[in-house]
């Protein structure tokens, strides 16, 4: 594989972002194909780069080994650059008649280049690199409304993430003093010819300080509920699938291409882990019970469920790996879905709250039964793809000899049908004290409402056939085990 | 999988997607009739492909998919004309037939996956069921319909992957105590166990089951009570079959069998306890459904018990399970013609109603029989297998089990006393003269009703041809061999006739003293359900989660507090030792930035001294 190739995705974000700033004069439908055509080929790039990785054979070179797709990377990368073409499309939509779209659209696709540049991270200094530079490009989009509000969030998220960034700056010093400079990920990891030191133990909090920032990790989880300002795509796509993947990637880089899991369950930090991430499980869904705004109940959920993939991740068996990228994939279909109908609904009602879309069923069917069948992909029902992460992180924990996680994932898996469900019904009952028309769509409505559904069927499609996903799975578990 | 299996999963979901387009309440009705028409035919077809290519095909499945599909299908005919009275009648037939599709999905499923995905399609469909109306009661009724649902579901996933956790297959039909014994597998039955019992009503899992059939349309509730309720019957036999039946007295079947037949006795008595105290129809109907369920899981319970020696009870529990839809469904759709008609559910306000209902006063009597388990009618012939199989089991094991079987034949007392209430009420009784009585039987509504009277019947007189034609052939699959005992069953026994006349009259006359001393109106305080602890269990989950988020933010707003407290003293205190004159960081706004991070930073710094040290 060349080298060009595995920059090429990353470039083509990032330049077309470049390009759409610059572009004062340009028409709104010439600026559209632009982003489109810019997102799609980053998509279509990252894509060409999966056969390669499969069959890892083939030597990975990069830029000074600074880009190496490997199959952990190839998840996240498929994962966002796939999502990001939905979220496009979205975004067309839901930005019709809304200003400050130049600036909107540029960090929207400088940030999709940001993130490929994670996920093809070659090093732990480029990864490093990418993290920070993705808080920066995604502030603008975070404070997208320039009100009190969110400038308030806006603060919050640079703060945290920067100061998360620093402890990780902290941990890469001293795995790069270790290692003696080598900082390169492969096959084996980094500090497996090490022998295990009680440094190394705290070295790996500070990992799990500084990713845990952007994986919304209680308690660093602070940010998050707050950046739901954002407009919906961006919430739907920073703040449940790309930014907090990106922590949740990190760690799992650190756990895996770091530290490896035989280092790990010597220096035994997995059940201490794994009691932080199941706080954050049962703790994340109680809080979101009684959230009353849609967006932030969505945002307590998710920070509910990236603990699910770091649950499956520190169990450190394959099974359990094998849970985490399902959860990883699965998990990002179905929030950025439930954004996506959660978008639809406060841009066409007006409603922002719970309480407020009782009855409005009838009057956008097709947007509350996609939240509806999402929901209950939520939940971990069949035939809907979230069942497959619930199953494999269970399978993994027994395995691994955790079985109360299983408890864990139980109470979660009630918790999540105790607030997410009651929309739906709610939205379905009689209202008596206002009688809706069916709401038309339009264009806009239209362009939000054929990503949704489409994702609604890769759910379930997803669910029927978890196969799908088994290759490049199966090729990350055989590249660690 | 055949051809016909699979069709009978897929034809009802491709009947649904087309009812959508239909242009009147006929074609609806048209279209929902002929889907299950086909549905049935086809369902006999694979019954009688099933019977032909035994032994190597399924007759269990075959079995469960025949009635549930014949169900359906009386259904059907009294649909349309009750619908009439409802609102939304098009969505109810597009989730009827949908359920149909999802439950044939259950029974004809030869993998746990593929069963538990199907179990989850009808938790759904069916619970569109439950809140047909729309009202806060129906509304109350489905969440707890639906959370207990997904519980199940969940719960049968942790077994699932238990299973799969120990290596072992899952495809349905595997004896899985023959290949491991680790007591991972004994909580990976709990797991199904829990899961298939909540869909059973089993007793502490029932709460969902009285507050949806009352709810529900009454096609809707027949058919819970006959059909849906059964799926989890059907899982809690596919589960026994996964313990080692042909093993006998092993101790983890032992124990097993041992806690079912008391969950299944307590569901027995907790159902029919409560029943008597129902004035609501359609409630008390409810009640029985549990009770009845508790009757079936004692027969899966001696059989779990007794190894391969279980017959009696495992083919009492497979019979039971149909003749309880049959005469289940019957009675809850007497109860809807009458609901119909006079928009009364309350016993205490019917009365003398045989006058104008005379015909379906005459097939809710044969009902009544069947449940009652009179001699002549169907209840008779399971409830007396069952009975054998307890005796069996008792004479086996001792212990409990006597008292177990005597406890049995109270409960058939209960029974008939509830239901001599209920049909004194309603049909005897000097008619309350405020009883408005729009409308009259209608032949639509009272020919599924006829027929189920007539199957009824005909299983009543002869009980020996579905036995052995069927239910015996299930048997060796699922585990119990020892099936002549079975084949020479005479169901017409002095002593067991007697026994049943004595368990009637005794019933009768208890009825009579309950209505002499007014005891049918006891209330039980709030504090004393299940469902008032659960609410309040939700409630206060959700009231931690706020307070746990109130506590979050407040200390988060403390630290920024402190941290700018603390940056302002340490910035006040190095602009004094600064002397030069370059620090004028004191010019630098940093209030707009939340500080609230310093104490972490401080905490950083005292973490790496610490580890340079």
């Amino acid at each position: 594989m060349s080298t060009f190739n595995v920059l090429l995705p990353i470039l083509t974000g990032t330049i077309g972002g470049t390009l759409i700033a610059n572009l004062r004069k340009i028409s709104k439908n010439r600026r559209n194909t632009l982003v489109l055509v810019t997102s799609v080929l980053t998509a279509l790039f990252t894509w060409r780069l999966l056969p390669n990785v499969l069959g890892y054979k083939s030597v990975l070179v990069g830029i000074d080994e600074g880009l190496r797709p490997d199959p952990l990377g190839m998840v996240f990368a498929l994962l966002s650059s796939t999502l990001w073409v939905f979220a496009t499309i979205y975004s067309f939509g839901y930005m019709a008649d809304k200003p400050r779209q130049r600036s909107y659209f540029a960090y929207f696709l400088i940030s999709a280049g940001v993130t490929l540049g994670i996920a093809l991270a070659g090093n732990l200094l480029v990864l490093y690199i990418c993290y920070e530079l993705l808080t920066f490009t995604t502030y603008p989009l975070v404070i997208y409304n320039r009100d009190q509000e969110a400038i308030k969030a806006g603060n919050r998220y640079i703060i945290y993430s920067l100061i998360g960034a620093a402890f990780i700056l902290a941990g890469l010093v001293a795995v790069w003093i270790w290692t003696e400079g080598n900082l390169t990920f492969g096959n084996a990891p980094l500090l497996a010819n090490l022998e295990a030191k009680p440094g190394m133990g705290w070295i790996f909090l500070l990992f799990l300080i500084g990713f845990g920032v952007k994986a919304a990790v209680m308690p660093l989880h602070g940010w998050l509920p707050q950046a739901m300002v954002a407009p919906t795509p961006i919430s739907a796509l920073l703040h449940a699938v790309a930014v907090v993947n990106a922590g949740v990637f990190g760690l799992l880089r650190v756990i895996y291409s770091v530290y490896g899991h035989s280092l790990l369950s010597e220096l035994k930090v997995g059940p201490i882990a794994l009691v932080i991430v199941s706080i954050t499980i049962i703790v994340g869904s109680l809080i979101a019970m009684k959230q009353d705004v849609l967006k932030k109940r969505l945002a307590y959920s998710t920070i509910s469920q990236l603990s699910y993939i770091l649950l499956g991740a520190f169990t450190l068996h394959p099974i359990g790996l094998i849970g985490a990228l399902f959860q990883m994939i699965n998990h990002g279909i179905l929030k950025i879905t439930l954004f996506f109908s959660v978008g639809l609904i406060t841009e066409k009602t007006g409603k922002v709250k719970v309480s407020d879309v009782k009855g409005l069923g009838p009057s956008l069917p097709l947007v509350f039964i996609a939240f509806g069948i999402v929901s209950l992909g939520m939940v971990g029902m069949l035939p809907l793809n979230g069942f497959w992460s619930k199953y494999y992180l269970m399978q993994g924990s027994t395995v691994s000899g955790y079985w109360p996680l299983v408890i864990v994932l139980l109470i979660s898996g009630l918790l999540n049908a105790f607030y997410y469900l009651p929309i739906v019904v709610s939205a379905f009952t009689k209202n008596t004290t206002n009688h809706l028309q069916p709401i038309k769509l339009g264009t806009n409505g239209f362009l939000m409402l054929v990503p949704t559904i489409l994702l609604v069927m890769t759910a379930l499609a997803l669910g029927i056939w978890p196969q799908l996903c088994m290759p490049l799975v199966n090729s990350v578990i055989d590249y660690f085990f | 999988m055949t051809f016909s299996s699979i069709a009978c999963v897929g034809i009802p979901f491709i009947g649904a997607g087309l009812l959508r387009r239909t242009k009147s309440r006929n074609a609806t009705a048209l279209l929902t009739w002929l889907t299950t028409t086909i549905v049935f035919g086809l369902s006999v077809y694979f019954f009688v492909q099933t019977r032909a290519s035994y032994p190597l095909s399924d007759m269990t499945a075959a079995i469960f998919s025949l009635i549930s599909a014949f169900t359906w299908w009386l259904v059907s005919f009294y649909l349309p004309e009750y619908m009439k009275a409802e609102e939304r009648s098009r969505s109810f037939f597009i989730f009827f037939l949908l359920t149909l599709g999802a439950v044939q999905g259950i029974f004809l499923a030869n993998n746990w996956i593929v069963l538990l995905a199907f179990f989850e399609i009808m938790t759904v469909t069916s619970f569109f069921w439950v809140i047909h109306n729309q009202n806060q009661e129906a509304i109350t009724a489905g969440y707890f319909y639906l959370f207990l649902g997904i519980a199940a579901g969940l719960f049968i996933a942790i077994g699932l992957v238990f299973i799969n956790s120990l290596g072992l297959p899952l495809e349905i039909g595997v004896n899985l105590v023959s290949l491991s014994n680790s007591t991972l597998l004994s909580w990976a039955i709990a797991c199904l166990l829990i899961g298939f019992g909540i869909k059973a009503g089993m007793v502490p899992l029932h709460i969902w089951l009285p507050k949806a059939h009352t709810v529900a349309p009454t096609p809707g509730s027949a058919l819970l009570s006959g059909i849906i309720i059964k799926c989890g019957v059907y899982g809690m036999i596919r589960t026994a079959q996964t313990i080692n039946l042909t093993n006998p007295m092993a101790s983890f079947p032992t124990n097993t069998g041992l806690i079912v037949i008391i969950l299944g006795i307590l569901t027995m008595l907790l159902g029919v306890s409560l029943a008597l105290l129902q004035s609501n129809a359609k409630r008390l109907l409810a009640y029985h459904s549990v009770s009845q369920v508790g009757y079936i899981i004692i027969g899966i319970g001696t059989a779990i018990y007794l190894g391969n020696e279980g017959s009696y009870g495992l083919a009492g529990a497979i019979y039971h399970t149909i003749n309880h839809a049959f005469f289940k469904a019957a009675l809850f759709l007497g109860t809807g013609i009458i609901y119909l008609r006079t928009g009364q559910q309350n016993l205490y306000k019917m009365g003398g109603l045989w006058r104008k209902f005379p015909i379906t006063a005459l097939l809710m009597l044969i009902a009544v029989f069947g449940i009652t388990g009179t001699p002549g009618f169907n209840g008779y012939v399971s409830k007396s297998l069952l009975h054998h199989g307890i005796i069996e089991a008792a004479a086996v094991g001792g212990g409990l089990l006597p008292w177990i079987e005597r406890l049995f034949n109270l409960v058939g007392v209960g029974t008939t006393a509830s239901f001599a209430k209920l049909y004194y009420l309603a049909f005897l009784r000097k008619a309350d003269p405020e009883l408005e009585i729009n409308g009259k039987e209608n032949g639509l509504l009272i020919f599924p009703l006829l027929i189920f009277a007539l199957v009824i019947t005909f299983i009543g007189i002869k009980p020996e041809l579905f036995l052995n034609k069927a239910i015996i052939l299930a048997l060796p699959e699922l585990g119990v061999s020892s099936i002549n005992n079975l084949l020479a069953t005479n169901f017409w026994v002095g002593r067991e006739i007697f026994n049943m006349i004595i368990t009637l009259l005794a019933g009768i006359s208890f009825c009579a003293i309950g209505f002499r001393f007014h005891l049918f109106h006891y209330q039980s305080p709030a504090w004393l359900s299940i469902e008032y602890l659960g609410r309040n269990f939700i409630k206060g989950l959700s009231y931690l989660g706020s307070l746990i988020e109130r506590k979050y933010e407040q200390a988060m707003a403390n630290l920024s507090a402190q941290a700018k407290t603390c940056y302002t003293w340490i910035l006040n205190f190095s602009s004094r030792l600064d002397t030069s004159g370059w620090g004028t960081s004191g010019q630098i706004s940093f209030s707009n930035i939340n500080f609230d991070v310093y104490l972490i930073l401080i905490a950083f710094a005292i973490l790496l001294i610490y580890i340079l040290l």
